[in-house]
């Protein structure tokens, strides 16, 4: 194993809901190889979505530290934190949401393309169309707005716009969980493509065990807030340690119908 | 169906109040008489050819005077709201952005000027810088734009966290970029309706100060002023009162029937519709 792309240690963050104090991320620390796919399981509410937010900086820990690529990145800021979104990319549960209302899609593929100087001015049109076909996207799904295409495409188009800066790493968080199930298969499929295609890591954060263990090299079980067991895929389903993880594979687990929602 | 309506309705009260702003803008230009001279063999006429409106008590055109006065009360109300928009939408953007202790004491701020009633509050400021056209505007300016600030930082508030506000940082956005492409632009809806609510309150808050001698000087034209100056007399010669009354009333009719419609033509957003305008 070589340098891992992303490491963290002892992450935490804790709210104040009333008196109450939740610790959403309660010390979680884990590593990822670089393109390799990690996953992430845990019902709802553990603390993965709150997790993700960490990891790209669109949240500060209360304690605790991220490396990327060997580098401290858990306190930057402006430039720098340009130059790690260029390394770091997410894509969000709800993909309409993930889009301003008000652009066509087309319009924010071009402001991410601008903000990284990836394309030239007179390029620019055929860098959106590039990017829209390689989630099999036509150039005409760049015209509408996010409210005017499906969830599968609208998911697409986040894909492409996350992708279009070539990150190193991907971060999906439960980016199949808006979707029908036909339509999950091929969100999933096309990740797929586009990890071996771009070469990145990813991690792939579901409440579903069984989609994450058919799509990742290696996972982690949350509950809590912290990650209480992790290790090769094939590993953790075959043998689990952690009751929880039981409870899980089990297919058992109650999904708490009054828990808090995120 | 009921969109086409509102649409209809939107565009009926645009052409209306754009009339309105024509009219005024034109006015001095096509009056048939000079609104400021006074003619003593003309004293108080009724209307007539040469005066359509008749005159007031200084034999001064009443129709050229009301169509005159369109242009003071009707722009000094719209570089109102305006200088209110602005600044109002500024401070709240900025507070909320900003959060912590300016954020708090924006917020008090606000809350003491909302306290006090409008027009108490803009003769007591206009009491103290005193009369005059330019005063009466930074008076009415100082007591109006809580509203702004206070709907600018609700609507910051509602869109900081959602999610393509987070895809926006992550697309490598700054800070100020996002706040100017994406929270900015989502966020003026509302604020713009009640800029266009608020023409014909601002119209209300000019006259009302010109009215109780704390605007516009004599003998500049000046509805609210012209209203002041024809009550002594108002019984024997009511058009004094009635025409630059009526002419208040109409534009601050069209103004808000204007706000209205743009407020219905805004508010269901439809996705559908908006594709519609689009090329
Ligand atoms: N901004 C916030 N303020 C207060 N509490 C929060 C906030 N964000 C998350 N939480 C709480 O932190 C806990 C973890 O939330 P998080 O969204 O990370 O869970 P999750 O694992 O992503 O759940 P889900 O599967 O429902 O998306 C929850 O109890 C949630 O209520
Ligand atoms: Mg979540």
């Amino acid at each position: 194993m070589g340098e891992p792309i992303l490491e963290c240690r002892d992450l935490r963050v804790t709210f104040r809901k009333g008196n109450r104090l939740i610790k959403a991320v309660d010390g979680v620390s884990f590593g990822v190889e670089p393109g390799e796919c990690y996953g992430l399981v845990g019902g709802s509410g553990c603390g993965k979505s709150t997790l993700a937010r960490l990891v790209t900086r669109l949240r500060d820990a209360d304690s605790g530290t991220v490396w990327l690529e060997g580098r401290d990145v858990t306190g930057v800021t402006g430039r720098g934190l340009r130059a790690f979104y260029r390394k770091v990319q997410m894509v969000f549960q709800d993909p309409v949401a993930s889009f301003d209302p008000r652009k066509k899609i087309g319009q924010s593929i071009a402001e991410v393309l601008r903000n990284f100087g990836l394309a030239e001015r007179t390029a620019l049109r055929a860098a959106i169309n590039g990017a829209l076909e390689m989630v099999g996207l036509s150039p005409e799904h760049g015209e509408r707005l996010p409210g005017q295409v499906s969830g599968g495409q609208c998911q697409r188009a986040a894909l492409a716009r996350a992708v279009a800066v070539r990150p190193r790493l991907l971060i999906c968080d439960e980016v199949t969980s808006a979707l029908d199930v036909s339509v999950q298969a091929q969100i999933v499929s096309l990740l797929r493509r586009l990890q071996g295609e771009l070469n990145m890591a990813i991690i792939f954060i579901s409440h579903d065990l069984s989609l994450v263990r058919c799509f990742t090299t290696r996972l982690g079980v949350m509950l809590d807030g912290k990650i209480v067991e992790t290790g090769p895929a094939a590993e953790v389903v075959s043998t689990p340690k952690h009751e929880h993880t039981k409870l899980l594979l089990s297919s058992l687990f109650p999904v708490p119908r009054s828990a808090p929602g995120p | 169906m009921a969109r086409d309506k509102v649409r209809t309705r939107f565009l009926v009260f645009s052409a209306l109040s754009v009339a309105i702003f024509a009219g005024a803008l034109l006015g001095p230009f096509i009056v048939p008489n000079d609104p400021l001279k006074a003619d003593f063999q003309m004293v108080n006429q009724p209307p007539s050819a040469r005066f359509p409106f008749g005159t007031d008590k200084l034999g001064r055109c009443l129709f050229s005077r009301v169509v005159c006065g369109a242009r003071v009360t009707i722009f000094s109300s719209l570089a109102l709201v305006g200088v209110i928009f602005v600044f109002g939408t500024a401070v709240g953007v900025a507070s909320s952005y900003a959060g912590g202790r300016f954020d708090t004491v924006c917020m008090r701020v606000t809350d003491i000027v909302l306290a006090f009633p409008d027009m108490v509050l803009a003769i007591a400021v206009a009491g103290f810088l005193g009369g005059g056209l330019t005063n009466a505007i930074i008076t009415l300016a100082c007591v109006s734009w809580t509203k702004y600030a206070r709907l600018a930082r609700s609507q910051v508030l509602a869109l900081r966290d959602q999610a393509f506000i987070e895809a926006a940082r992550l697309a490598g956005n700054t800070g100020p970029q996002i706040i100017f492409r994406h929270i900015m632009p989502n966020a003026m809806g509302p604020l713009i309706v009640t800029a266009a609510l608020d023409i014909g309150v601002m119209m209300i808050g000019v006259a009302g100060l010109s009215f109780l001698g704390l605007g516009v000087r004599p003998p500049t034209p000046e509805w609210g002023a012209m209203l002041n100056e024809g009550r002594t007399y108002f019984q024997q010669y009511p058009g004094t009162i009635f025409f630059p009354g009526v002419a208040i009333f109409i534009s601050i009719m069209v103004f808000n029937l204007f706000g209205d419609s743009l407020r219905d033509l805004l508010a269901p957003r439809q996705p559908g519709e908006t594709a519609k305008e689009m090329p």
